[in-house]
């Protein structure tokens, strides 16, 4: 704080109503600490083997069961599809009424011609036909409106937060299949290091795994 | 549900690997077995998409670690007819190997093949990966750092290398090195909110191992909050984040329950404990919002895995009683 | 030394994915329904101005009812919300699109060309 140079960003967060700052420092500073000691572990260094099964089993339970209540994105695609066939059919219904009009009008147009009589204007399109026009395509409007994917956020924080709060649940497009460009965190390859991968440890840990889950079942 | 192929298998816990190696069958089955490189036979045969070259190599890491030795042999089997000689299926083929070795005797074999590929060419980098990692799976972690080095000395923008090294000091207690590796990282890719509460829990290790309560001390928690603040702010709703940051600011109250002296000629200064005691009930309020949110299986707080949201429930459930006394 | 609104990107970057994700959807939309206005406006027989005038009603009708049905509805239903000060700062638009001017006027311009294509068609094949 005292040195503006030496902060790089200055992050403000709300805690509780009241603001305050909380300077945070991206400035790499290289000093070595000596430190060798004992390794506390977090739960992330060994989530791959720690793994509590049952828990996984009800998730995938409750996912299957919670699915029911909620309003499949899939019957969205339905509604938009079937709203935006009917406005179509008006539309086309529309466009024949047109034509047919001025087909008779100029049909009309050639007999008074030729019965000598006064010369109608060309008279404008019926009221019922504009009418008609106007109503389809807000229909369609509404329905291709409808059947647009949803947004993603662009604030680089609420797409990450979205990315780990909702998972592929957010990023389904309107089939309800996850969109294909949908990859997770983009950075966890960083962490997974899928080119050093230590086959053998992975197998190891696998078989060991298989054990625990008969032993479990027994 | 299982897990997308498309996506690294790596960090699965088991459960899900297994789902994804019982893919294989039908992923084999439905894809076709050749496909065609030249352009006009690509009009006549089926039409080849990068998504299916990532489904093999997924499928090949996690087929090997269930021991579907055929099904990954099978998927390396068509990488190889479409890519022939490329360096990262001839990487795909030398974990096949190590996969299966038996001994320690095969396991020399696979890594003298290695050494031949990496003496024609060596900046080969999926080989050159390949064989770090098997040095560091023979336990020979001296020769799998300094070939890490050589890697990055040819190559300093790799932040999976880079990644691998904070790794493997980490792995021997080597934290200021790990840390200057994290660093790297975060050069490379300063965005990411991983690497960031990565960096965190680095810095929070070394600040406690080293048993120490000087200015290093301070001054290395003072780290660990920023970089896990930083995450939170690059992330709403981080988990992995929002449990960092609790256990730094618990253990800075703890610690500040016993008279601790302020030095303040530091480049970073810790924050003053009203600061540190807010952090800590934000961190508090945060956790227990997805704890609830996430075992309720609500919508759109289902992306949490299950096993962090367990750990942060037991931190939670941890600092319930200590909460009562105060 | 970066200015303030490099420090304030650093801070909280954009997400360009989403921003051409986010774009892209609205450009779609824009051009599908510019051809389609193209058809009524054939088929009513506009010319000239009035033609013109048709398409700029209904491609504001567009953008309106694009953000009364995929913009509005998320700004309740965020749970983050609650949290994040974004949604006050500059109204919901902006957490999907970079400026509000650009979201309410490229559909004029965008769909423009295949409005003027249709119209023409339908003019044609209605009063032929």
């Amino acid at each position: 704080m005292k040195e503006p140079s030496t902060w790089d960003r200055v992050l403000e967060m709300r805690i509780g109503g009241e603001s305050f700052r909380l300077s945070a420092c991206t400035q790499l500073d290289r000093c070595g600490y000596g430190t060798i000691g004992m390794w506390p572990l977090l739960p992330w260094h060994f989530s791959e083997c720690s793994q509590p099964v049952g828990i996984v089993v009800t998730r995938s339970i409750s996912k299957s069961t919670a699915k029911g209540i909620y309003p499949n994105s899939s019957t969205m695609t339905l509604i938009s599809k079937s709203i935006t066939g009917f406005g179509s059919l008006l539309l086309a219904h529309a466009c024949y009424s047109a034509q047919e009009h001025s087909a008779l009008q100029s049909f009309r147009a050639a007999t008074s011609a030729a019965l000598t009589l006064t010369p109608t204007a060309a008279t404008s399109l019926p009221m019922d036909i504009a009418i008609e026009t106007a109503v389809a395509i807000l229909v369609i409007l509404v329905g291709l409106v409808l059947g647009t994917s949803p947004m993603r956020p662009i604030q680089w924080r609420e797409w990450a937060g979205k990315i780990e709060r909702e998972g592929e649940d957010g990023f389904k497009d309107n089939n309800g299949q996850v969109n294909r460009d949908y990859l997770g965190n983009p950075f966890a390859y960083i962490e997974g290091r899928p080119n050093f991968v230590d086959i053998r440890k992975q197998r190891n840990e696998f078989t060991e795994w298989v054990k625990g889950q008969g032993q479990e079942q027994k | 549900m299982a897990p997308s192929l498309i996506r690294s298998p790596v960090q699965l816990p088991p459960a899900e690997a297994l789902a994804l190696s019982q893919q294989a069958p039908v992923v084999l089955q439905t894809s076709p077995s050749t496909v065609s490189s030249s352009a006009l036979g690509s009009l006549f045969s089926a039409t080849e998409k990068p998504e299916l070259w990532i489904q093999y190599e997924n499928l090949i890491l996690s087929c090997l670690r269930t021991g579907d030795d055929r099904a990954a042999q099978e998927c390396y089997d068509r990488l190889a007819a479409r890519f022939g000689n490329n360096d990262r299926v001839k990487a795909l083929g030398g974990l096949i190997k190590e996969a299966q070795a038996q001994n320690n005797g095969e396991l020399e074999k696979v890594l003298k093949e290695y050494d031949q590929m990496l003496e024609e060419n060596n900046t080969n980098l999926p080989i050159m990966k390949r064989r770090i990692a098997l040095l560091r799976s023979m336990g020979r972690l001296s020769d799998a750092g300094s070939a890490l080095v050589q890697l990055l000395d040819f190559s300093p923008t790799d932040s999976e290398a880079w990644s691998e090294l904070s790794d493997l000091y980490f792995s021997q207690g080597l934290y200021p090195q790990a840390i200057y590796a994290m660093e790297e990282v975060l050069i490379l890719a300063p965005n990411a909110w991983n690497v960031h509460a990565r960096l965190g829990e680095l810095q929070y290790m070394a600040a406690t191992a080293s048993g120490a309560t000087g200015a290093p001390y301070q001054k290395q928690m003072a780290e660990a909050i920023k970089r896990f603040s930083r995450s939170i702010e690059l992330c709403d709703n981080y988990l992995r984040g929002y449990y960092g940051l609790k256990l730094v600011t618990k253990r800075l109250l703890k610690d500040n329950a016993k008279p601790a002296k302020q030095s303040d000629d530091e480049d970073f200064p810790l924050p003053d404990s009203n600061t540190i005691e807010r952090l800590n009930e934000l961190a508090t309020a945060k956790l227990a919002e997805i704890v609830r949110h996430s075992s309720g299986q609500d919508r759109g707080w289902r992306g949490y895995d299950a096993a962090e949201v367990a750990a942060a429930r037991e931190l939670l459930s941890e600092d319930a009683p200590s909460g009562m006394e105060r | 030394m970066p200015s303030q609104q490099e420090l304030d990107f650093q801070i909280s970057p954009l997400v360009q994915e989403s921003l051409v994700h986010n774009t892209r959807t609205l450009h779609n939309l824009q051009s599908l329904t510019a051809s389609l206005f193209g058809v009524g406006a054939g088929i009513l027989g506009l010319e000239s101005y009035s033609g013109f005038l048709f398409y700029l009603v209904f491609s504001l009708i567009t953008t309106l009812l694009f953000y009364a049905l995929r913009i509005a509805p998320t700004a309740i239903s965020s749970p983050s919300s609650s949290s994040s000060s974004t949604t006050s700062k500059g109204g919901v638009l902006s957490r999907y699109f970079r400026s509000p001017l650009d979201f309410w006027t490229a559909g004029l311009t965008n769909g423009l060309a295949g409005f003027i294509l249709t119209w023409t068609l339908f003019y044609g094949l209605v009063r032929a």
